[in-house]
């Protein structure tokens, strides 16, 4: 993949020293000082300290994916399998039997780092991954949960963590949207999860595909023109100079500049955002290790494999969605080595992908659902929603590898040491981009807004 | 903040903090014990809620000075010096009562050293006032804040030009004008004016046949007469209609987790267009959307509209009930929001959690209006989801249908206050009522027998209220200029602005009463003015002094709204229908919640598309920023992104529509080259075309034909040319 540089007026007008918009930029440029009164919203701009972390890729897993079967090992659980467990205050099954793991765990990496044996490929990275072994979130539903994960808040709408990251750091390429979201689903809150909420609409997340699409099928809307290249060219010089026409008309400036800014860059991202999303070009051994080319790890790999080219681009926050559900109520020994089949070998490939391209320092990659399941089992093979514990991983973007951060009680029932809720991860998450999660504030309303409203504790202990 | 992260990074979090506090050997006495034991922790575990620093203050408790801590909070005091057993803090570090830290009890070691620390008097060594570190506004002090006070009577100011204004707000705009140093600007051409006052009044283009007229029209009011036309349109009030849908945040879904339809939500849609095109006193608008079922009703057609006007009330994105105790709650706080910022421009849902620290909103009197809404029940419409078999009940309208909206609960209750909004820190018991900040001598007593949502309506909307018909004018102002007289037209608190013409919005106000609460009069009024009917031209001294024009020297250039872009796009290309919508376009949707889509499009105007919350709205609604369905809404964004440019260049709507715009200019076979392009360039930006435009068109065309090999009756160059005037600037952006 060629890379894009980071737009300027100035490069650009050197770049398009004839054809599309010339004429009009060069109109433009005699009048710099006005036209500098133009601010893009998206331009880069400084966190309050110095970032750890330059950008973010979720691997978002909705249904609440079950912690004592993935990455949370509990040894205690093997042993009083069988007996009745007692919980209460909104922690979902009283009374029912403690279900033991059907599958093994393996110390993983050199820090021993122990992972279920259904991720042989993705425990090989264990030593640049952060288990969060203490998660926990509000309420064991999946939409209030979802919301919250998303936007730190389910009765209300608020922007999603995307959306303020991006307001926070702008964006490094101006030809494409700053933070994309692949194959959301549409209920659980639906475009909120990706939404801008109060934020301008220039923050929300750009949706390509759907949950229940393949990925290879997904098309972003209206990058594709009806003309011919030469004859939309000749469009645009005709539009642009009737813009630059109103604009020395009228000297009123950022907002007609405003305009013109947004044909030269919607223009080029019909050239950048579709050669992102098409990987035929990747070599062949890319591809493979991805685990792309029909199978079960087909669709995430692409996913996992455009993630990796949109972040090299310099897009800020990517989510992608597996496309499947780890909402095992019933047939875990059937669902969940499927599930974790279809995301373990790409997982691998982009942790790995990432480091050989020397972009695991500073992208976080982040994997996990709203909650996670009871290790208590749920009818003869499955388990219920556990909101008070569960496990998600961080990886790269300045965290410490190889580690386990705080620890649920000895069965996984319940996080005990060093809670993370969802508003601490925000609060990391954003410290690790260098923001300080109480001042990365919007004022809406009359009261000053922000991602982990009165929350939030940032777990200093996993950074590296 | 910085002395805050320094902290943290000494102590570390949580539970290693705990042990390495514990194993430090006990320190001595008074201050040195305060440095070593307690004023770590408080800065760790306390000072994120509760310091000047902190970015909501919690519970009005300050502690990061000796006079915070002495002085206490919203409960009271915190602590006794000499008697930790009587020390609300020594409680609620135990978990007793309240629960601070909220999230994790500290170590009894911990505890152990606060305890010494009150048995020894609380020795403290930060002096200094307990400073909170934002503007704050005591009741008091609001008796001087500019928007509780009285509507003034504006004597009209004397201008050194004494030619230009035509009436007092001329006068009024001029004199600020000529107090900066600036100069009026001249007309605006008739073809500039036509189209602006066409989009602002309907939110559409003018035709070329009302451009026309006017342009010959030589009569004196030949304005005035195209006034009158507008605001008699039917298409007024699908206009300023969708205005007060953007605050009433209108949608035909319930969004969030239960994404359920509301099938009759249109029925409210229908009641607010049908309000401002019948120019319904604003007082009269308010009243029944608070208290429409509790009004004394002459005949069915207005018992209809004024049970459906409460859908105001019940059009809430609901969260779900299931593990939420706040729910109720919640509920009523959406209703207290909507109410209070979309009719009185005021946050009064802070106050939930804690007195509002920027206006003088107390919690008590959060509550006294809570147990209005309290009293009141909520009907989400038959169809929105019977969960559980529960249907949440509907009014019944004479023709037989359903409409949303609240009615008043059997029970009537007062609220008792919950401590910083949480749902189990039960408080005192608060009698229904109204903020102190707007007592009014003319103060209606609630009804015991009824909820108060009428008394509430008839305190609103008193004519010695001096919010409401301020911001009903101000929003009038900023509909017609871009920006109000108070450029913050959802907050006239102290974090709001102040007016920019105090006087101005006085006037305005004033005539607005004096108008009997008509829209339409004092629309008029404005449009009437020399202010008004100024052109958008550049002039240097004015720019230099004032480039965004705040003083109203030129004619500020705004960008349309998503609808009328929309509208506008489908008036140009003959596609528009201009018929009201029956009903909505989802109104046979199944109540099964999974069976909401995107909804289709239609051609009707945009104000009649289906508002789906969670879903993609109509797609160039949603890039051209129209308001979030989930938020009371005062003021669109304006945002100019690629992905409007991308929809203008390529999308299937945009192409379309210049496929058929490129029919209409072609239909007139008698028109040359030349002329196709003037007609083209009446129909989409009403005016005419300048030679070199002209020039620049026809050379386009002919490239066009050139590079495709095709011949001059080939159609597709003219739809490229047309969905140019389309994608350009000067079509979305109105001078």
């Amino acid at each position: 993949m060629t890379e894009v540089p980071a737009f300027s007026r100035r490069n650009f007008l050197k770049s398009a020293s004839c054809g599309f918009g010339y004429m009009a930029l060069a109109g433009l440029a005699t009048q710099d000082s006005q036209a500098s009164n133009y601010q893009n919203p998206l331009a880069p701009r400084a966190p309050h300290f110095t970032p750890r972390a330059k950008r973010v890729i979720f691997l978002c897993m909705r249904g609440g994916p079950t912690h004592v079967d993935t990455f949370d090992y509990k040894p205690a659980l093997i042993r009083d399998h069988g007996r009745t467990v007692s919980v209460s205050g909104g922690i979902r099954g009283n009374g029912r039997a403690l279900l033991k793991s059907p599958w093994k765990f393996n110390p993983s990496g050199q820090s021993g780092l122990p992972i279920s044996e259904l991720f042989p490929h993705l425990s090989r990275n264990a030593d640049d991954m952060c288990l969060l072994n203490s998660m926990n979130t509000s309420v064991p539903n999946h939409p209030q949960s979802f919301l919250m994960m998303h936007t730190g808040e389910f009765r209300f709408t608020r922007p999603s963590m995307g959306a303020w990251i991006l307001y926070g750091m702008g964006s490094e390429n101006q030809n494409l949207p700053g933070y994309i979201t692949i194959s959301p689903p549409s209920e659980l809150g639906g475009a909120q999860n990706y939404g801008n909420g109060f934020l301008p609409a220039s923050f929300q997340g750009a949706r390509i595909g759907e949950q229940g699409t393949a990925v290879a099928n997904a098309r972003v809307g209206n990058l594709a023109s009806p003309l011919t290249q030469s004859m939309q060219r000749r469009q645009l010089d005709l539009l642009q100079n009737m813009n630059n026409d109103l604009l020395q008309r009228t000297q009123v400036n950022q907002d007609i500049e405003g305009v013109i800014n947004s044909y030269e860059l919607g223009f080029r991202m019909q050239e950048s955002l579709p050669n992102l999303m098409d990987i035929s070009r990747e070599t062949q051994r890319t591809k493979d290790m991805y685990g792309i080319g029909g199978g079960p790890t087909d669709d995430f790999g692409r996913q996992c494999l455009m993630a990796r080219r949109f972040a090299e681009a310099g897009v800020r926050f990517i989510e992608i969605c597996h496309n499947n559900n780890w909402d095992t109520h019933g047939g875990l020994t059937q669902r969940v080595p499927q599930l974790c089949r279809q995301i373990d070998q790409p997982m691998g490939a982009l942790l790995t992908d990432l480091k050989q391209r020397g972009m695991l320092e500073d992208t976080l990659v982040m994997w996990g659902g709203e909650f996670g399941r009871t290790p208590h089992g749920q009818g003869p093979d499955g388990r219920d929603h556990n909101a008070a514990g569960f496990s998600m991983w961080v990886a790269g973007g300045g965290v410490k590898g190889g580690m386990r951060y705080g620890a649920t009680d000895e069965h996984g029932i319940r996080a005990v040491e060093n809670p993370m809720h969802h508003h601490d991860l925000h609060a990391t998450i954003l410290h690790l981009l260098g923001f300080d999660h109480q001042r990365l504030s919007y004022r809406y309303g009359g009261r000053d807004y922000t991602l982990t409203d009165i929350h939030g504790n940032v777990a200093r202990e996993i950074m590296a | 903040m910085k002395s805050l992260l320094v902290a943290s990074l000494a102590l570390f979090v949580g539970s290693a903090s705990v042990a390495s506090v514990q194993a430090q050997p006990k320190a001595g006495k008074g201050m040195e014990f305060f440095e070593a034991k307690i004023r770590p922790v408080l800065v760790q575990q306390c000072y994120e809620c509760h310091s000047a620093k902190s970015s909501k203050i919690k519970g009005g408790l300050l502690l990061d000075t000796k006079a915070g801590v002495l002085a206490g909070g919203d409960t009271g005091p915190v602590i006794v010096p000499g008697k930790p057993g009587e020390s609300l803090l020594i409680k609620s570090l135990r978990h007793q009562g309240l629960k601070m830290p909220p999230k994790n009890q500290l170590h009894e070691g911990i505890i152990a050293d606060f305890v010494e620390w009150i048995a020894m008097g609380a020795p403290d060594p930060r002096e200094g006032a307990a400073t909170k570190g934002y503007k704050t506004m005591t009741l008091a002090e609001s008796k001087n804040f500019w928007a509780f006070q009285p509507v003034a009577k504006v004597a009209v100011p004397k201008t050194k030009n004494t030619t230009w204004a035509r009436g007092p707000i001329d006068s009024l705009v001029l004199a600020s004008m000529e107090a900066k140093g600036l100069t009026p600007s001249a007309e605006a051409t008739r073809e500039v004016l036509i189209r602006r006052v066409t989009f602002d009044l309907i939110g559409l283009p003018p035709t070329l046949e009302e451009i026309d007229a006017f342009v010959k029209d030589s009569s004196a009011n030949a304005f005035e007469k195209v006034v009158d036309r507008l605001l008699a349109s039917p298409h007024y009030g699908e206009r300023w209609g969708r205005h007060w849908l953007d605050l009433a945040r209108y949608a035909e879904t319930n969004g969030n987790a239960d994404n359920i339809p509301f099938p009759t939500a249109y029925r409210y849609r229908d009641y607010v267009i049908n309000a401002f095109n019948t120019d319904k006193a604003y007082d009269r608008f308010i009243t029944e959307q608070i208290a429409g079922d509790l009004l004394p009703i002459k005949d069915k057609k207005e018992r209809d509209a004024a049970l459906t006007a409460t859908g105001f009330l019940a059009l809430t994105s609901k969260p779900r009930a299931q593990n939420n105790p706040d729910y109720k709650h919640d509920l009523i706080a959406d209703q207290i929001d909507v109410a209070s910022r979309a009719v009185l421009a005021m946050s009064v849902m802070c106050a939930r959690c804690h007195d509002h620290k920027f206006d003088p909103i107390s919690t008590k009197e959060y509550y006294a209006l809570a147990g209005i809404f309290d009293s009141s029940i909520m009907l989400f419409g038959n169809n929105a989801g019977k969960k559980g078999g529960k249907a949440f009940g509907y009014h019944e309208l004479s023709d037989g249908g359903e409409a949303m909206g609240v009615r008043d609960a059997v029970n009537k209750v007062d609220c008792n206050v919950l401590i910083r909004g949480d749902a189990k820190s039960i408080g005192e018991k608060v009698t229904r009522g109204f903020p102190a900040v707007l007592k009014s001598p003319t103060e209606p007593t609630i009804n015991r027998s009824q909820s108060g949502r009428l008394e509430l309506a008839q305190w609103m909307t008193a004519r010695d209220n001096p919010l409401t018909a301020r911001v009903a004018a101000n929003r009038i102002w900023q509909h017609l200029f871009g920006q109000g007289v108070v450029r913050s037209p959802d907050n006239f608190g102290s974090l709001g602005e102040k007016p920019t013409h105090p006087e101005l919005l006085d006037h305005l106000t004033t005539r607005f009463l004096d108008n009997g609460w008509s829209h339409k009069k004092l629309i008029k009024e404005i449009l009437l003015t020399k202010t008004y009917q100024q052109s958008s031209a550049h002039h240097d001294a004015n720019y230099k002094t004032d480039p965004d024009s705040m003083y109203l020297w030129r004619m500020p250039v705004r960008r349309l709204e998503a609808e009328a872009i929309r509208d506008a796009v489908l008036a140009v290309s003959g596609k528009l229908n201009r018929t009201p919508m029956k009903g909505s376009m989802i109104g046979s949707a199944p109540a099964k919640k999974k069976a909401i889509g995107g909804a289709e499009e239609s051609t009707h105007r945009g104000v009649y598309q289906a508002m789906l919350r969670g879903r993609p709205l109509p797609e160039i609604l949603a890039l051209f920023d129209i308001a979030n369905p989930n938020l009371v809404v005062a003021q669109r964004e304006v945002t100019t992104v690629p992905a409007q440019a991308l929809f203008m260049m390529n999308s299937p709507f945009a192409t379309e529509q210049a496929k058929y715009f490129a029919w209409r200019v072609l239909e007139n076979k008698t028109l040359d080259e030349a002329g196709r392009v003037e007609l083209a360039y009446r129909m989409a930006l009403g005016r005419s075309a300048t030679e070199s435009e002209r020039q620049r068109a026809i050379d386009f065309l002919q490239a066009a034909r050139m590079s495709q090999g095709t011949v001059g009756s080939d159609v597709s160059p003219w739809i490229g040319f047309c969905q140019t005037l389309f994608a350009t600037a000067e079509f979305r952006y109105l001078q």
